[in-house]
Formats: C-alpha cells, sequence, structure tokens
C-alpha cells in the first residue's frame, strides 16, 4: 500500500516538474501573440550573426508601442516598417540638456556631432535607403525621403577620478540621454528614446576617457536603432 | 581554504583582462571591393594594418585624418578636436579606401604634432602603411610608417577587414 501511494506521488512529482518546465519554457522563448492571434517575433538573427531583441508590442490607436530592451520608448507608426523610401536625412542634431560649464558645451558639441556620424554609418551599412545624406541639400531631388530629427535631452560628461577608484561599479561614468523622430513629410513614423552610460567594458576599466566612452555609447545606442530598423524592414530573420 | 581565497584574489585580478576581449575594427569612408586591386583608376588605395594579434588587443588603434580629405568622416575624438576619425583598428585587422590623388597627410607618433608625414598618392597606386602599439619605460604610443608594396601586400594577408566587412 505504501509503495503504491509512492509510486503515484512520484507520478505527480514527475507531472509538476514537467509542467513547471514546459511553462518556463515557453515563458523564455519570448514570443509575442497579439490579442487577435496575430503572432510577432520578438528576436532577430542579424546579418553578422548576432540576435537583435525588439521586444514585445502593443498595439496603440496610432501605431505600435515597443518594450525594446535597449530603448526607454519605441513606437512606430500602424503601416510604416522603413522600407518604400530611398532616402534618409539625418537632420543636425540639437540639445536641450543643461550644460553646467564650458567643458560641458564642448562635449555636447562633439556628442551632437557623433550621434549624426555613427548613425549615418550604421544605417549605410543595413543597407535600408539608398541614400544616407546629412544635409539637407544632399537629399536627391524627388526623392522618396524619410528625415531623422534627434535632440540630446540628458548628459553628464562623469569624472575620471571616480571612474578609476570604483569605475567597475559603474561611479563616473557619462550619461546621454537622446529622443529622435522620424517623419515622413509631416507625419511622425518612428521615435524613440535611448539613455547610455559607459556601456564599454574599457570604461568601467578606468583606462578610458570621457570622450570615448561617451563615442562607444552613441555607437551602441545606433546599433540598437538600426538593428530594430531592419527587423522591422525584414533584413532580418525571426529567431522565434 | 587559503588556496581558494588565492584562486578568487587572481580570478579577479584576470577577470577584467579576459572580459576586455579584443577590439572591434571599423571605418567611416566606404570599403572598396578587395577582389580588384584598385576599385576606380582614377584613384588611389591606401590600407592602414595592423599586425600584432595579442599585443594591446583590447585597444582599437585609432587612426585619424584631415576633415577636409573626404575621407576623414568619424566622429571627433574630444582629444583631437581638429581631427577627425577614419576608423579603429583591431588586432590583426586592417582598414582600406580608395582617395582622390594628391598629398595624404598622417601622423606617425600619436600626440606629437611634429611628426607628420606626407604621402603623395598617385592614381591606379596601392599604398601600405602599419601601425602599432610602441612601449616605452613609462608610455605606449601609437606609431604608423610606410610599408613598401611586397612588404605591405605580404602582410595584409595576416590581416582581417573591419568587422562589418568579414564573410561570417
Amino acid at each position: 500500500m505504501i509503495i503504491e501511494r509512492n509510486k503515484s506521488m512520484k507520478k505527480i512529482t514527475l507531472l509538476r516538474n514537467v509542467g513547471i518546465a514546459c511553462v518556463f519554457i515557453l515563458g523564455a522563448a519570448g514570443c509575442a501573440t497579439e490579442k487577435n492571434g496575430q503572432h510577432f517575433p520578438t528576436k532577430y538573427h542579424t546579418t553578422d550573426n548576432r540576435i537583435a531583441e525588439v521586444g514585445r508590442r502593443t498595439k496603440t490607436d496610432d501605431g505600435w508601442t515597443f518594450r525594446e530592451p535597449h530603448m526607454d520608448k519605441c513606437w512606430i507608426a500602424a503601416d510604416f516598417n522603413f522600407t518604400g523610401y530611398d532616402t534618409l536625412y539625418i537632420a543636425p542634431t540639437l540639445s536641450t540638456a543643461v550644460a553646467k560649464d564650458d567643458e560641458d558645451r564642448r562635449m555636447i558639441e562633439i556628442a551632437k556631432d557623433t550621434v549624426v556620424v555613427e548613425f549615418k554609418r550604421l544605417f549605410q551599412l543595413r543597407g535600408l535607403f539608398t541614400n544616407v545624406v546629412t544635409k539637407e541639400s544632399d537629399i536627391p531631388a524627388g526623392a522618396h525621403a524619410l528625415k531623422l530629427e534627434q535632440t540630446i535631452i540628458d548628459f553628464n560628461k562623469g569624472s575620471m577620478g571616480a571612474r578609476i577608484w570604483a569605475g567597475e561599479f559603474g561611479a563616473g561614468q557619462p550619461v546621454l540621454s537622446v529622443a529622435g523622430k522620424m517623419t515622413a513629410g509631416d507625419q511622425p513614423v518612428f521615435t524613440y528614446e535611448a539613455r547610455r552610460s559607459g556601456v564599454s567594458v574599457g570604461a568601467h576599466l578606468g583606462v578610458m576617457m570621457g570622450g570615448d566612452i561617451q563615442v562607444e555609447d552613441v555607437r551602441s545606442m545606433a546599433l540598437d536603432v538600426a538593428d530594430f530598423a531592419a527587423a522591422m524592414a525584414g533584413k532580418y530573420r525571426p529567431a522565434n | 581554504m587559503r588556496t581558494i581565497r588565492s584562486f578568487w584574489k587572481i580570478w579577479l585580478c584576470l577577470a577584467p583582462l579576459l572580459l576586455a576581449g579584443c577590439a572591434h575594427t571599423l571605418q567611416y569612408p566606404p570599403f572598396p571591393d578587395q577582389a580588384k586591386k584598385i576599385d576606380d583608376p582614377t584613384k588611389a588605395r591606401v590600407y592602414v594594418m595592423r599586425k600584432e594579434k595579442f599585443f594591446g588587443s583590447a585597444v582599437g588603434i585609432q587612426f585619424f585624418g584631415a576633415s577636409s580629405d573626404g575621407i576623414a568622416t568619424g566622429p571627433i575624438v574630444a582629444r583631437s578636436p581638429k581631427k577627425r576619425l577614419i576608423g579603429e583598428i583591431g588586432p590583426a585587422s586592417f582598414i582600406c579606401w580608395e582617395q582622390a590623388p594628391g598629398p595624404f597627410v598622417f601622423t606617425t607618433i600619436e600626440d606629437n604634432p611634429n611628426s607628420v608625414e606626407t604621402l603623395n598618392l598617385e592614381a591606379g597606386n596601392v599604398y601600405y602603411l602599419r601601425v602599432y602599439i610602441h612601449s616605452g619605460w613609462t608610455t605606449a604610443t601609437v606609431r604608423a610608417k610606410v610599408l613598401d608594396e611586397k612588404e605591405g601586400a605580404q602582410l595584409l594577408k595576416h590581416c582581417q577587414p573591419p568587422d562589418d566587412y568579414r564573410k561570417k
């Protein structure tokens, strides 16, 4: 009798463990299914063998809001997927960040330039548009163009001293937050907000200057935005 | 117990070095077709190579140019505000571009304004530069030197193109 009971207990435990494992596997897979049954991948295989995660999407009145893990905010218009346009114009970066001194002002000016340069490089590499230009006069006549306007909304140059002493734990890292808006004509089609603060390993070892760290931070931001655009445009293969 | 503590101490010292990994290689001017000796015969091709695989591999060598030449289109780095990046070179890698004939000015010793060399580029020719980290007693500096065509072509075989143009 006791042996029989132990056997049934073992079966129940086994079934429970299998059930829990199934829940974990399905949860970890991370695919998103909309209420109406549409399936949307949340991860994509990039062309350089990385996995780009765009997060789950939620339908809003005018488009889709993404819980993109690398951005604070991410939204695209309902009928927009970065295709059907031949030119991307990246406008000069603006800034609303508060500069405390001349050094801050100088660093913000450099960061404004870096944002344009890195977004141009990454969007060119993704091959979404025939032309990626940074001057309005370079937009070819009759081009079907998108405009990307970006604003630095938060800036801190960080502290080299703090990085040397406790950089491993995140101290003294520079901060950069950028808000971007892409428009087709006057209509916004994509908006994002992203923040970076010493993403590179070198930044945490206390060996990199603040300006160099910020270049790496902008590269990381531009990579994630360009990956998101490439995933939406169907340039990447879904991973789930 | 003492052995375990020593192990963790050694691990804590080594972890940052191991996590640092290798620096990436990227460039800002267009990367020409490597199957051809030269893509546009009206231009000259320039290779900048870094041979060393291990020494200083966590640090990318930044190669600058004057923004007026149309090749240095990368970001401005705070410590060299008058120059723009052409690219960054990781271990055993190279960057390559083609530009119009004329003088190409570059620095042979990093942060030394007097160490400037000029290459007079001619259309249809290929030029090879080698960059390396020179370690002194107290500091390490990046240096560049021009190689002849035979030496340069030989070294190129041991170097990889920028990350974005490697065959996956």
